[in-house]
């Protein structure tokens, strides 16, 4: 910031406002619209009314037990997802550096499946998500590291140990019995269909320590963008920062996968959507959640009311939107 | 060819033969090998069954899919110029995939020839089509498999999309998903073999072409060849031969990466070499994996889609590292 000259604050401090003014204004029509659509159709006062703890007893649990879990988890996840997308772009400096392209996804999969097929509940196949898929993205690292990790060699050793452990996913289903087989496949995409209000709080609960956590470590993210000896330069504990951001990128990450499951693209996009719309250098946390909130709430929209009387996971949502947004981006790679 | 190369080829072809017998005797239900003998020389028996019945059309489909997916590597390769070209990789599969279960969906296809039909269209435009875009995004072969993962993307949240709003089809298709030479209607055989036998003898027909075309599409043209003319016919029987390879086999990954990567390094990277070899050797690799899916495990199977998919990552791994050579 300060080499950068006061004409050049004015110009970009205005537009980083418009734009976080912008992106709540968005969430919060976006949010409002989720509690209005479905079967039961409800209107903008209703839904205000029982917010506030007024109107009609039916409806508001319609809005209050049935649509606002699910709506709140969508925009507390997609803000994880972005933020843990931001932090992890950042460290690897790359823009693929997400945690599904390293493989923490597949690897997600994998160890749900496998708690699964032991016998574990819930809890177990959280904890085996988040397991395997820590391990599966040191693993990638760890593979790809020769004398420091390149970006694309990092993106071929996840991508081939991902498609690695899809196989054995896929393979651990057919023994499965047919009926859980087609729950986890589709736990396994992600999906908030059936999110209850006691899922809702531990997220809030779990997001409201996260969330400023990783904010307050977007001064460190811009240091260590600049290389780790101008980092150091100007006084920042290299090696405790990158750790401690490794930490709360694989928390924030690990979080959202344990509620609705491995959602892709979300961690990939928002940051690089976020650094698009702020005409900025480096990837900023607190935007990139809240481009990944907006995303992933809008996936959720289409998941829920697009495809007719069923409702599909948001995560097949979110693999057609970000197959077609990770070609539009390569081609913008090409020129840009 | 050279003295070498053909020696090579010739101990893959018996190879071939060896691991392709060999097979008939391993299995789950152990049988001796004596009761094997008798019931492929009887061709009756209780026995019978379980060899005949069983393990042989296994067998032919290992083969037919090694041919098919390490020919239509080939090609990929040959046409790309790119070392990481995989049939699987680049969407092919999943373009298949796709197509047969919309088949299912839309218009109730029961027929193993409409299934195979739709995966052929399903794996010739998605083939096209990540090519086409390619031309336009990839500078590097990364890029291209970067290309393929996203066109892979959106195929595959179609099909999931369509499969979870029709639980029947998606418990119907897991085997299939994993990855399996093992035949539940022996139909699909006479469908698949000729659509492959006849896609790798077409393939071998553009061999002068792809020649030219790895020195660059404007030397090629100055030699006479006919590029766009030759691209298109490489794309149709890419699609003919991954398209039928993945409509009996399920998506089966890297054989199409591995095998031709392979036969570039040991036996010369003319288009000749590169597709006999394959063509040879795809078949080696299948009827292996298959055997070691058969074996590796005390009780049960493996997939053999999870055997491949384990060699082909070490293989990119390896690859990657930089312990086995790119060419470029």
């Amino acid at each position: 910031m300060g080499m950068m000259g006061w004409r050049q604050k004015a110009r970009i401090f205005p537009r980083r406002c418009i734009i976080f003014t912008g992106l709540i204004a968005l969430l919060i029509v976006l949010f409002t619209l989720s509690l209005c659509l479905g079967d039961f159709p409800v209107t903008l006062m209703q839904v205000l009314a029982a917010l506030i703890g007024r109107g009609d007893e039916t409806v508001a649990m319609v809005i209050l037990e049935w649509r606002l879990p699910r709506s709140g988890v969508a925009i507390l996840m997609g803000a994880a997802l972005g933020m843990s997308g931001a932090i992890f772009q950042s460290l690897f400096r790359n823009p693929l550096g997400s945690p599904d392209i390293i493989g923490f996804d597949a690897g997600a999969f994998t160890g749900a499946t496998l708690a699964l097929l032991a016998g574990y509940g819930f809890i177990g196949r959280m904890a085996g998500a988040l397991g395997a898929g820590a391990l599966t993205s040191v693993a990638v690292y760890a593979l790809a590291w020769k004398n420091g990790v390149q970006g694309m060699r990092l993106i071929l050793t996840g991508i081939g140990l991902g498609q690695l452990l899809a196989a054995v996913g896929q393979w651990l289903l057919l023994s499965a019995e047919p009926e859980t087989a087609v729950s986890v496949s589709v736990w396994a995409i992600g999906t908030l269909n059936g999110v209850e209000t006691h899922q809702f709080f531990v997220t809030l609960g779990f997001a409201v320590v996260l969330v400023p956590v990783g904010i307050a470590q977007t001064r460190a993210l811009r240091q260590l963008e600049l290389g780790d000896d101008v980092a150091q330069a100007s006084g920042l504990a290299v090696e405790r920062a990158r750790r401690r951001l490794v930490v709360t990128g694989g928390a924030l990450a690990a979080l959202s996968t344990a509620v609705v499951g491995p959602i892709a693209f979300v961690a990939l996009i928002a940051p690089q959507q976020a650094r698009l719309f702020m005409h900025g250098s480096g990837v900023s946390p607190a935007a990139a959640g809240l481009v990944g909130a907006a995303l992933l709430s809008s996936a959720d929209i289409a998941a829920q009311h697009l495809f007719g009387e069923t409702q599909v996971p948001v995560g097949t949502v979110m693999l057609c939107l970000g197959g077609v947004w990770l070609l539009w981006m390569l081609s913008a790679w090409k020129t840009g | 060819m050279s003295a070498r190369q053909i020696v090579a080829l010739w101990v893959g072809i018996v190879t071939v033969v060896f691991l392709a017998v060999g097979s008939l005797f391993v299995g789950r239900s152990g049988l001796p090998a004596g009761d094997v003998i008798d019931a492929i020389v009887g061709g009756a028996g209780r026995d019978a069954d379980t060899v005949l019945g069983l393990r042989m059309p296994r067998m032919l489909l290992a083969i037919l899919a090694g041919l098919g997916l390490g020919v239509s590597g080939a090609l990929m390769q040959l046409l790309t110029r790119n070392p990481i070209a995989d049939p699987g990789l680049l969407g092919a599969n999943a373009g298949a995939a796709m197509a047969v279960i919309l088949g299912f969906v839309a218009f109730g296809i029961e027929q193993t020839w409409q299934q195979v039909g739709l995966a052929f269209a399903g794996a010739g435009t998605t083939s096209l089509l990540v090519h086409a875009l390619a031309a336009r995004v990839a500078a590097s072969p990364a890029r291209l498999v970067l290309v393929g993962v996203a066109v892979s993307s959106v195929f595959g949240g179609i099909s999931s999309i369509v499969l979870t709003r029709d639980a029947e089809l998606a418990r119907s298709i897991l085997g299939w998903a994993a990855g399996s030479f093992i035949i539940v209607d022996v139909s699909i055989l006479y469908t698949v073999a000729p659509l492959i036998v006849l896609g790798v003898v077409m393939a071998f027909s553009l061999r002068a072409s792809l020649d030219g075309m790895a020195l660059g599409d404007d030397v090629a043209r100055s030699i006479g060849v006919d590029v766009r003319r030759a691209r298109l016919l490489a794309h149709l029987f890419i699609a003919a031969l991954a398209g039928a390879a993945t409509a009996g086999a399920g998506p089966i990954a890297f054989v199409g990466l591995v095998v031709p990567h392979m036969v570039r390094l040991v036996l010369g990277q003319s288009a000749m070499v590169l597709l006999v070899g394959s063509a040879v050797f795809g078949p080696v690799l299948t009827l292996l994996s298959d055997m070691a899916a058969r074996l590796l495990l005390p009780h049960g199977e493996l997939a053999v889609g999870l055997v491949t998919s384990a060699i082909g990552a070490a293989f990119l791994i390896l690859l990657v590292r930089g312990r086995v050579r790119l060419w470029v």
